[in-house]
């Protein structure tokens, strides 16, 4: 162990880019972007953040990689169309997570678990096969940067679903039965910016690592199934 | 790293021969230079006459890596006719922008502060000085009338810029919201033709009214400024914030320090609000507290670290240390063979759980309100005088603060029983009083005659590390002997380094022979 650089936190985003989501691309850059404005107000946490976010269809866009959101300009700007692949979305986590923490902690940072903040509004279009690659993705034993993962279901996104998804139990929402979808995108960034911005300030000592806000208009996915 | 970023006491010039390339060669100038003769020189002491660098510099360009040769000096225009003389020596002059590190605008959320539309308050503080002599601002009226000349780049640094910035790009605007000030507002004419009647004056002040107030001129004696008063940043800089009131009730100052000596040992010890809990108007919840039993002449010590999820974890903390301290003086005073410390840790802890059940014999209940409230971490323990300046060092600790035996540039992990580097993720969960780790035992040092001892909590430990980085330095310098000052260890500790934001508290025990001078 060296002198400590700095402490941080990846988080994630992984936000669903399919087809039926085309309506609501706007409500997510909106959300992106509100999320930007907060976090420079909060300068100690986004000082402690490094933020990446994965747009997901049929396969995975990388949108930002590890962004010091101060000296960022603009985030990425989604965009929608195509099915709805967890286990490529999963795939590209189980790659990009262990390779960012390794360059993180090589640049002579401390690093938090990171966390994943998982958006969709349907069913895998993919089959059954992204849930081995979820369980290599968040096992510790076989991912020591395991991420906690805090999965909101939306729209046609079935609570169970959802719920294996999450890390825990208490990190998987669905939006309330009749939510319009813009607003429960906005409600995601929401709760996404509380809790990126209280986890940070929780870094400095004793907390459990992650805060996570629950959003308005979701409920526990497990009060549902 | 940006060694040079916490250098001062130097002009620009010498820092020019210094670049990257020139690391490790060792400069007369630099009080920080570890091969300087450890107490030759305070940098805080008032009456060293240094010039210094401002630490407001890194906000301003920074010589970019790698760079080995000075670029040419842009060309001055001349001086106004009635600008004031210069006393910027020519080798404080800037070397040409570079692309600087500079932390945008923050605002602070539910915070608004009103606008001011009163006349000119400007404190004379906001006026840099141009060097030592300070004498030439641009507020005093001692000092030659300036009639709205075109601005010369040496005024910058008669307003706020360092010495040395004139021809750097303007500094960026202020880094946090609130509260907003203007800049100075401009010159008066010290005629003022539209005011048909004269000035009025002020009963009291002796003063017009209607004019910037204009304070008194400086003290020649005072060879000072404020820049020394500047944090010392390491690397890149936390943002600057100003504090908001932490709550009331009850009232727990940003910053405490201390400092003493019994015939055999020399004690300072300092403890201030991170960052975050200035940020958020939260208090300081570390705590120290420190003791002498003068008929063994013992020193006793607590320093706690409040778990930040617990809300009152600040009085958790200060109830901690009050109590072990006490009861460690009373073992003490009955001339124990032996300190019974699980007898220490039990008295805190109790003591949590006594907060809660107000004198009732605590219920489970209260345990758990005890621990989700009051939560903190502790370390105590006893430092005794040995033949031969030996330090005889006794710990015991509850939670994740620790101690070191800091010896030349060594840091010596006193309580560490693992290695937080094996861990591919950093955790920060930790086991705090009122409960009790089955582990928790004494354990005994004999510390050498030319070692220090630090006690602190995470604040300070996680960015120390393994000391072999900035924060080490800073301390190894800073701590090598006790400084005169115990206020000079609260500004070491409140140095400024992005992501570490968390309350700081360190106590320092040397044996007293280290004083600079010698016992006496």
């Amino acid at each position: 162990m060296a002198e400590t650089l700095g402490q941080l936190l990846p988080v994630y985003v992984l936000a669903d880019e399919s087809g039926s989501m085309a309506e609501y691309v706007g409500d997510l850059n909106e959300g992106m972007k509100s999320l930007h404005v907060a976090l420079l107000g909060e300068p100690m946490a986004a000082a402690k953040v490094r933020f990446s976010v994965l747009g997901f269809a049929h396969g995975v866009t990388e949108r930002l990689i590890l962004a010091d959101l101060r000296s960022e300009a603009d985030l990425p700007r989604l965009s929608a169309g195509g099915g709805t692949n967890y286990d490529a979305a999963f795939g590209a986590l189980l790659k990009r997570i262990p390779q960012d923490v390794r360059t993180l902690k090589s640049q002579g940072y401390r690093v938090h678990r990171p966390a994943v903040f998982f958006l969709s509004d349907g069913q895998p279009t993919c089959g059954e096969e992204w849930r081995e690659t979820h369980r290599r993705l968040t096992d510790r034993s076989v991912t020591g940067a395991a991420p906690n993962v805090i999965a909101f279901g939306m729209g046609s996104a079935r609570a169970e679903t959802i719920l294996s998804v999450a890390t825990q139990s208490e990190f998987a929402f669905v939006s309330l039965p009749g939510a319009q979808l813009g607003d429960s995108i906005a409600k995601f960034f929401t709760a996404l910016t509380k809790s990126v911005v209280e986890s940070g300030n929780a870094m400095a000592s004793g907390q459990p690592e992650l805060v996570v806000e629950k959003p308005e208009g979701f409920r526990l996915a497990i009060d549902e199934v | 790293m940006d060694r040079w970023a916490f250098w001062r006491g130097r002009d620009r010039s010498a820092e020019d021969a210094d670049t990257p390339d020139a690391q490790g060669t060792s400069d007369p100038a630099d009080p920080w230079d570890p091969r300087e003769p450890v107490g030759s020189r305070d940098p805080w002491d008032p009456r060293e006459p240094v010039e210094r660098r401002d630490p407001r510099d890194l906000r301003e360009p920074v010589e970019p890596r790698g760079r080995t040769e000075p670029a040419p000096l842009p060309p001055l225009p001349p001086p106004p006719p009635s600008a004031p003389p210069r006393h910027t020596p020519p080798s404080a002059r800037p070397v040409g922008p570079a692309p600087a590190y500079a932390v945008p605008d923050y605002v602070v959320p539910e915070y608004e502060v009103p606008a001011y539309g009163g006349p000119d308050l400007t404190a004379p503080q906001r006026s840099a000085p141009s060097g030592p002599g300070r004498q030439d601002t641009s507020w005093s009226q001692s000092g030659p009338p300036r009639q709205g000349a075109p601005e010369a780049p040496g005024d910058r640094e008669m307003r706020g810029g360092a010495p040395g910035d004139a021809a750097a790009p303007p500094a960026a605007g202020p880094r946090h919201a609130a509260p907003r000030r203007q800049e100075p507002a401009p010159q008066q004419q010290p005629q003022q033709p539209q005011q048909p009647h004269g000035p009025t004056r002020g009963p009291l002040l002796g003063q017009p009214y209607g004019q910037p107030y204009a304070p008194p001129a400086p003290d020649p004696r005072r060879a000072d400024d404020e820049d020394r008063w500047q944090r010392i940043v390491l690397g890149r800089p936390s943002a600057r914030v100003e504090p908001k009131p932490p709550p009331a009730d009850p009232y727990r100052p940003d910053t405490i320090f201390d400092g003493w000596s019994t015939p055999h040992l020399t004690v300072r010890l300092a403890s201030v609000r991170g960052d975050a809990h200035r940020f958020g108007g939260s208090p300081r919840q570390d705590d120290v507290v420190v003791a002498c039993h003068e008929p063994t002449g013992t020193v006793v010590f607590a320093v706690a670290d409040g778990v930040s999820s617990a809300p009152l974890s600040h009085i958790g903390a200060a109830l901690a240390c009050r109590t072990a301290v006490n009861d460690l003086l009373v073992q003490l005073g009955e001339r124990r063979e032996e300190l019974d410390w699980s007898r220490v840790l039990n008295a805190a802890a109790y003591q949590l759980l006594m907060r809660v059940a107000h004198g009732r014999e605590p219920a489970e209940a209260e345990h758990a309100e005890a621990t989700r409230t009051l939560a903190t971490t502790l370390v105590t323990g006893t430092v005794a005088p040995a033949e031969g300046g030996i330090l005889h060092v006794t710990l015991v600790r509850a939670g994740d603060s620790s101690a070191w035996c800091l010896r030349g540039r060594e840091y010596t992990p006193l309580l560490d029983d693992e290695d937080p580097g094996s861990e591919e993720i950093s955790s920060t969960a930790v086991v705090a009083l009122p409960r009790l780790s089955a582990r928790s035992r004494s354990i005994s040092y004999k510390l050498p005659p030319d070692s220090v001892l630090l006690v602190g909590t995470d604040g300070f430990g996680v960015p120390l590390g393994d000391g072999t980085g900035l924060v080490g330095d800073l301390f190894a310098t800073g701590l090598a002997v006790p400084p005169p000052e115990p206020r000079t260890l609260a500004h070491l500790l409140d140095f400024s380094r992005e992501t570490f934001d968390d309350d700081r508290t360190l106590l320092a025990v040397w044996p007293r022979h280290r004083l600079p001078g010698g016992p006496r």
